[in-house]
């Protein structure tokens, strides 16, 4: 759990898929606490540069995901606690993106570009 | 025995393993049993798993082996149900690793538990038989791993990747449960915060804090978790764009501060409760439209490559990383050494910007020259490595974090764009076409370059090729009217990169931005975005850009000006170059300089702009021309032009139906022959041959411009006036023939003349005028050569002074014949400098030469005048009073200019002789004086201190020698040398001259024989008219005497004159010395220190103008050695309160001085100013500034260097930087 927070705000890195904020090392040793399923990042440190960004905007604590409206509004309700993005600049590589199609998971950028 | 327990045990578990590879799905349902929140989809979940797991297997058998520990830690506190059977394992695995790990394909616990037993029972019952038994049983048991290693190796490989798999595949502290992201697409709509979502706080705190503050209400989150009281609230977060707050959402505010409780760089205080409709805004996520694409050009922020254009490539998915196409800066000096290189390498590339290579396309043979060790690889079709960069087509390509690129307001020129795309390897296929790279270059455009009613091309999307009217313009979008009839009506909306000017070949157009901004001209060509065009001004083809044109009626003739410059301008390039600005362009001007090179300076390059107007020159027949005239070659190419400006011997042309430079051209004024007919009409006029003395003066090695100087003459010199201005002439021919006047203006050929009978002003050719002469002959004007006396030592000096630079004015040239003596020589000065001049001016130094024809003239700061003129003395005799300032004056009673009454005077009368003289003289007599003076004293140049008496004297013997040559007669009668003061009356003219400057005529009167001479002598009586107070000894005489002042001490004195000796030092302590120190005013400024400055300070009378109220002074000996009061109140120092009136100042008058210290501190005493002397002020003491441009001012003093002091006047913004002489330190409130 206390492995889920960035131990310090260097090298911090977004998740792509759920904007998770973590530190590059984290997201190498551990995986993203809620798409290592899709993403596979773990032990994989090219992984990690693709699947993550060091470009994101803003920190959300979310505490009690479910509760939350800007946990809700952010769609990361379901998530684990930790920090996440805001907004994360990037795109996952368009391979990941399709593979994530298959799965029947749709992809929603995180940067903003997101329109519904 | 042990040994085939072992085997039995062995078999058993891989029998065991089969089971438990059979009874997966048994496995997984007790797995979920234990833990409730693995997904219910982990069939799913592992067989994705499964697949990957096997591809990475072997790579991460260790590693998982490492991580097993951290990830129990993990999956202990997440997960508390699986923890118990968990910590079971661990424990057991403390006690035998190894067989821990086959627990761990084992088909959990009872198993384990079994080997548990077992193991337990065998080594309990060999340790209780035999310690040998038990120590063969361990070491079988380790032949027996070894072994089932072995066999586990050779299981084919998959199968064991799949039981690897099954192994530790669940134990990944990845999460069991599937993503649980995007499950239901709920549109943001429905997401909007209501009444029942909790409430969102706004806080302020620390900016540049709140992430901090984030990840410490996160941690202290998880830390209370558990606790009694954990934090009740939901989320906190912030933004970058809301600096210095944070936001957190609970239920109550209560939460919040007790969140916040006990953290830093927050303020509780200050919370704010954001409403619900504004929630969503907070969390507004803008989307930054990406605008960096492939293509995309973008500049390098830093490094070798700072401020280059670099093209896009390709750009990471994740954003910050792009790889660019540069031009590479290599180094391709060859590197002799390698390994030195090698180390050194590193160095250059990091070294100033300034020494970077040139951008230039790679390529490979020259890389191999270059470097021969270190060759680069080919990679096939024009890509090549070399030093790990990678090169293709001649362009290096590198990969650039995005943060290290500019990628805004790029705006890259034609020109940049260009080497991209030409200058490949393969020039054929694999340069760009340039439209195309313009189109990418396209990205730059903003709306402003679009205006109202232009005709544009949609050049993106659905209405591509569509042509419209641009109908408005916004900040971000153009609104067209297109012109298509399906769209007729509609105004729609496009941002700038997508629209593109249409223009037709043929329109006259205006660039409006880049390089040739401003040009006009005709469209020729249109490919695409890529218009040529021809200029109207120099028909020149340019390309530019659409983006950069707008219709244009007008034709532009350039900008015309840089700066404060224009064309045609004639400019100061350097000390020896000057030139004519023949075009302007954007950030520079084009100049063609004397020698006829164009050349392109930046404005700030420009000393200055020049003025020719007045220029006069001689072209190859000898007329004379000027600005504006035209004129031809005489030879080559026979072009004719109009001056523009004249300089020297060079005359810049122009002729606009000249292509090159703008028509400019720069030709010897030699070679070209005026087209006017004007100076035809005078053939008599040629200037240069037409007075032999001018001649000779520009012969005699008068400066460089003494040959213009002479050329000069007639014409209207540079600062000069036509010579016949102010004179009287008779019109000899004409309607007005007979008449009388003055000549109120002149040109080349007429003259306005004022007649005396009815004051009115006519124009008159020169030829029909006749200067009247004093004695009543009249000369033609006409004919210069035949010039009668009286003009031609005005000629002459004319000539002189025209080459000096026109210094005086023409009036005085005229009151004076001597002025033509030369613009240097010391009759020159004498005669310009005449006292009336002096009265007028309160430059000391010039008054100072004014009587001395020695070198003085030079030596600008002799504050001879300051001390002569203001001598109490002076002040004191009403018979010097009447508006003169100066003793010198005086002898203007006499005489009214000491010149003309001189033997200079001679000259008037009317020999060309003098004349002659004067010109020679300007050509050797002036450097004979330079000599003398050198061998002078040793103070140095001209400014000789005159308190060296001794040296003094010996000069002023031979002072009168280079005046001598051209006048023998007059200086050869002046017996002035040491001359006793009867001297003066029995040649008193030219005396005038040399009364100042022979010294000897004070110093050698002593100080009885001047008092003597008081009487009787016209020396004395000049000198000293109310020498009284002094006449008892020397000193007081130097000080009394006005003449003294340019021989202050005098001979006597001499020895203990500082100045002469040591100019450098202020502030002579040599006590009683004082007022002869102050006789050396510092550069004749201040008369309160003396310091002769570097052989400025000329001795002069003490003077006691420096004495002013409210500052510091100290009483002393006086410069005889008296002492104020028998010395009581030597030493000691005071506040000066009451000061006599500068009239009235004398070494007597009496000063009122509080005593600031001692005894009677506070008594007022009263001095006379002879035994003052100002007090030095000290760093951060207020000071009055006592003499000079800021007299009186009040300061600070910031600091000293060496003499001068930096001070802070009052009232001022800057700081100045004034002797210290001239301070004085102020004690006034």
């Amino acid at each position: 759990m206390s492995g889920i927070i960035p131990t310090d705000k260097k090298q911090l890195r977004a998740c792509l898929l759920c904007s998770l904020i973590k530190k590059q090392e984290q997201f190498f040793k551990h995986g993203c606490d809620n798409c290592e399923s899709l993403l596979e990042m773990r032990g994989h440190m090219d992984r990690v540069m693709d699947c993550t960004s060091q470009h994101f905007d803003g920190a959300i604590a979310v505490m009690q995901p479910s509760e939350s409206w800007v946990a809700k509004w952010q769609r990361i309700d379901k998530f684990e606690k930790g920090i996440y993005a805001v907004q994360v600049q990037g795109r996952l590589p368009e391979d990941i993106e399709d593979d994530l199609e298959t799965k029947g998971i749709k992809y929603r950028p995180r940067d903003g570009s997101a329109r519904d | 025995m042990s040994r085939n327990d072992s085997d039995h045990d062995e078999d058993d578990e891989f029998e065991n393993l089969g089971k438990s590879r059979s009874n997966d799905d048994d496995d997984d349902d007790s797995d979920q049993d234990d833990s409730p929140r693995r997904s219910s989809s982990n069939s799913k979940h592992s067989s994705s798993k499964h697949r990957n797991n096997s591809k990475r297997h072997d790579d991460d058998d260790d590693e998982d082996e490492e991580d097993d520990d951290d990830d129990e830690d993990d999956e202990e506190d997440e997960d508390e149900a699986d923890t118990v059977s968990r910590r079971h394992k661990k424990q057991k695995r403390a006690v035998n690793p190894f067989l821990d790990m086959e627990a761990e394909v084992d088909d959990e616990d009872e198993d384990e538990e079994e080997d548990d037993d077992e193991y337990g029972a065998g080594d309990g019952f060999i340790a209780d038989e035999h310690d040998e038994a038990a120590e063969a049983t361990r070491a079988s048991k380790h032949l027996d791993l070894d072994r089932r290693r072995r066999e586990e190796d050779d299981v084919d490989l998959e199968e064991q990747a799949a039981r690897l798999k099954e192994r530790y595949g669940r134990r990944d502290y990845a999460p069991r449960r599937a993503f649980q992201g995007q499950q239901e697409d709920i549109p943001q709509q429905l997401l909007m915060p209501d009444v029942a979502s909790p409430h969102l706080w706004m806080v302020r705190c620390k900016p540049g804090k709140e992430k901090d503050l984030v990840f410490s209400l996160m941690r202290k989150f998880f830390d209370t978790e558990y606790s009694a009281q954990p934090l009740e609230i939901s989320a906190v977060f912030s933004r970058e764009a809301l600096k210095g707050y944070v936001y957190i959402e609970c239920r109550r505010q209560a939460n919040v501060q007790t969140a916040l409780n006990g953290l830093n760089n927050v303020f509780a205080s200050k919370l704010t409760l954001v409403p619900i409709g504004e929630m969503t805004d907070v969390l507004k996520v803008k989307h930054k439209e990406s605008d960096m694409r492939p293509g995309t050009w973008v500049r390098v922020k830093r490094g070798k490559y700072a401020m280059d254009l670099a093209q896009i490539l390709d750009i990471a998915d994740s954003g910050d990383t792009a790889k660019v196409k540069l031009i590479p800066r290599l180094d391709m000096t060859p590197r002799l050494d390698a390994p030195l290189a090698g180390s050194n390498k590193r160095k250059p590339v990091n070294s100033v910007l300034a020494g970077r290579p040139p951008p230039k396309l790679f390529n490979a043979r020259e890389a191999e020259k270059a470097d021969k060790l270190n060759k680069p690889t080919s990679r096939g079709r024009g890509v090549f490595v070399w030093n790990n960069d990678v090169f293709r087509d001649g362009y290096l390509e590198k990969d650039m974090k995005i943060s290290s690129l500019i990628t805004e307001n790029i705006n890259p020129t034609l020109d940049e764009i260009q080497k991209f795309a030409k200058g490949g390897i393969d020039d054929e296929d694999g340069g760009l076409d340039l439209s195309a790279v313009a189109l990418s270059a396209m990205g730059a455009s903003v709306t402003s370059h679009f205006q109202p009613g232009e005709k544009v091309e949609v050049t993106e999307g659905e209405l591509k090729h569509v042509h419209g009217v641009v109908d408005s313009v916004s900040s971000d979008m153009i609104m067209v009217r297109p012109l298509a009839d399906d769209l007729k009506g509609n105004v729609l909306k496009f941002p700038p990169t997508q629209l593109r000017k249409l223009f037709k070949e043929g329109d006259h157009v205006k660039v409006v931005n880049g390089k040739f901004k401003d040009e006009t001209g005709l469209i020729i060509k249109i490919e695409d975005s890529v218009v040529t065009i021809v200029t109207d001004l120099n028909v020149k083809d340019i390309q530019v850009f659409s983006k950069d044109l707008q219709m244009a009626a007008n034709v532009s003739s350039g900008t015309g000006t840089i700066g404060q410059y224009e064309t045609h301008d004639f400019v100061q390039l350097d000390a020896s170059t000057v030139g004519v600005i023949y075009k302007v362009e954007r950030g520079f001007a084009r100049v063609l300089d004397q020698s006829g090179i164009a050349r392109e300076v930046e404005p700030h390059l420009i000393t200055q702009k020049r003025d020719s107007s007045r220029a006069i020159a001689t072209d190859g027949e000898g007329n004379s021309i000027q600005d504006g005239d035209s004129v031809r070659e005489l030879g080559g190419a026979m072009r004719d032009g109009k001056i523009l400006h004249l300089f020297r011997t060079f005359a810049f042309l122009h002729n606009r139906e000249y292509m090159e430079n703008n028509g400019v051209f720069v030709q010897s004024t030699r070679l070209l022959v005026s087209m006017a007919s004007k100076s035809r009409s005078q053939p008599g006029m040629r200037l240069d041959t037409m007075n032999p003395a001018m001649m000779n003066m520009n012969r005699g090695g008068f400066n460089g411009r003494g040959g213009r100087g002479g050329g000069m003459m007639m014409g209207r010199g540079r600062g000069g006036r036509d010579p016949l201005i102010d004179k009287t002439v008779t019109i000899i021919r004409g309607p007005h023939k007979g008449y009388l006047g003055i000549v109120k203006d002149a040109t080349d050929s007429t003259a306005r003349v004022e007649l005396h009978t009815n004051c009115r002003i006519i124009t008159v050719e020169k030829a029909k005028l006749a200067i009247t002469n004093a004695n009543g002959t009249t000369t033609p004007v006409s004919s210069m050569a035949d010039m009668n006396p009286p003009s031609t030592p005005r000629a002459g000096g004319y000539g002189g002074y025209g080459g000096y630079g026109g210094m005086t004015p023409m009036r005085s040239g005229d009151m004076t014949p001597m002025h033509p003596s030369g613009s240097r020589t010391p009759a020159w000065n004498s005669g310009s400098r005449t006292p009336a001049w002096n009265a007028g001016s309160k430059t000391p130094a010039w008054s100072a030469n004014s009587r001395t024809p020695n070198p003085y003239a030079d030596g600008s700061q002799t504050p001879a005048w300051d001390a002569g003129s203001k001598t109490p003395r002076y002040g004191g005799s009403s018979a010097w009073d009447n508006g003169s300032r100066t003793p010198a004056h005086a002898w203007d009673a006499g005489s009214r200019t000491p010149a003309r009454g001189s033997a200079w005077g001679d000259s008037d009368s009317g020999s060309g002789g003098p004349h002659g003289g004067g010109s020679g003289m300007s050509g050797g007599g002036y450097n004979a004086w330079n000599d003398k003076a050198d061998s002078g004293t040793g103070a140095g140049g001209f400014p000789q201190t005159p308190a060296a008496s001794g040296d003094w004297m010996n000069r002023s013997v031979p002072t009168p020698g280079p005046f001598g040559a051209p006048s023998p007669a007059p200086y050869s009668s002046y017996p002035y040398t040491p001359g006793p003061s009867s001297n003066y009356d029995s040649a008193p003219t030219p005396s005038s001259n040399n009364f100042p400057q022979t010294p000897a005529a004070s110093s050698s009167l002593g100080s009885g024989s001047h008092a003597g001479s008081n009487g009787n002598s016209h020396a004395a009586s000049v000198a000293t008219p109310g020498a009284t107070p002094g006449a008892s000894n020397s000193r007081l005489q130097s000080i009394a005497t006005p003449g003294a002042p340019q021989t202050p001490a005098g001979g006597p004195s001499a020895p203990m004159t500082p100045a002469s000796h040591f100019p450098q030092t202020p502030f002579m302590p040599t006590g009683g010395d004082y007022s002869g120190m102050d006789s050396h005013g510092h550069g004749g400024q201040v008369p309160g220190y003396g310091s002769g400055v570097g052989g400025a300070g000329t001795a002069a009378g003490p003077s006691y103008d420096w004495v002013t109220i409210d500052i510091e002074v100290r009483i002393s000996t006086g410069k005889d050695g008296s002492s104020f009061s028998d010395g009581k109140y030597n030493d000691r120092s005071g506040r000066t309160m009451k000061v006599p009136s500068i009239n009235a100042l004398s070494s007597m008058a009496l000063c009122d001085v509080k005593l600031s210290s001692g005894a009677d501190e506070g008594k007022v005493v009263q001095v006379p100013v002879q035994f003052l002397k100002a007090v030095a002020p000290q760093k951060n003491d207020g000071v009055k500034v006592l003499a000079g441009e800021h007299i009186g001012a009040l300061g600070t003093l910031m600091g000293v260097d060496v003499q001068d002091g930096i001070v802070s006047l009052r009232g001022e913004n800057m700081y100045k930087v004034l002797t210290m002489s001239m301070l004085g330190k102020y004690v006034g409130a």
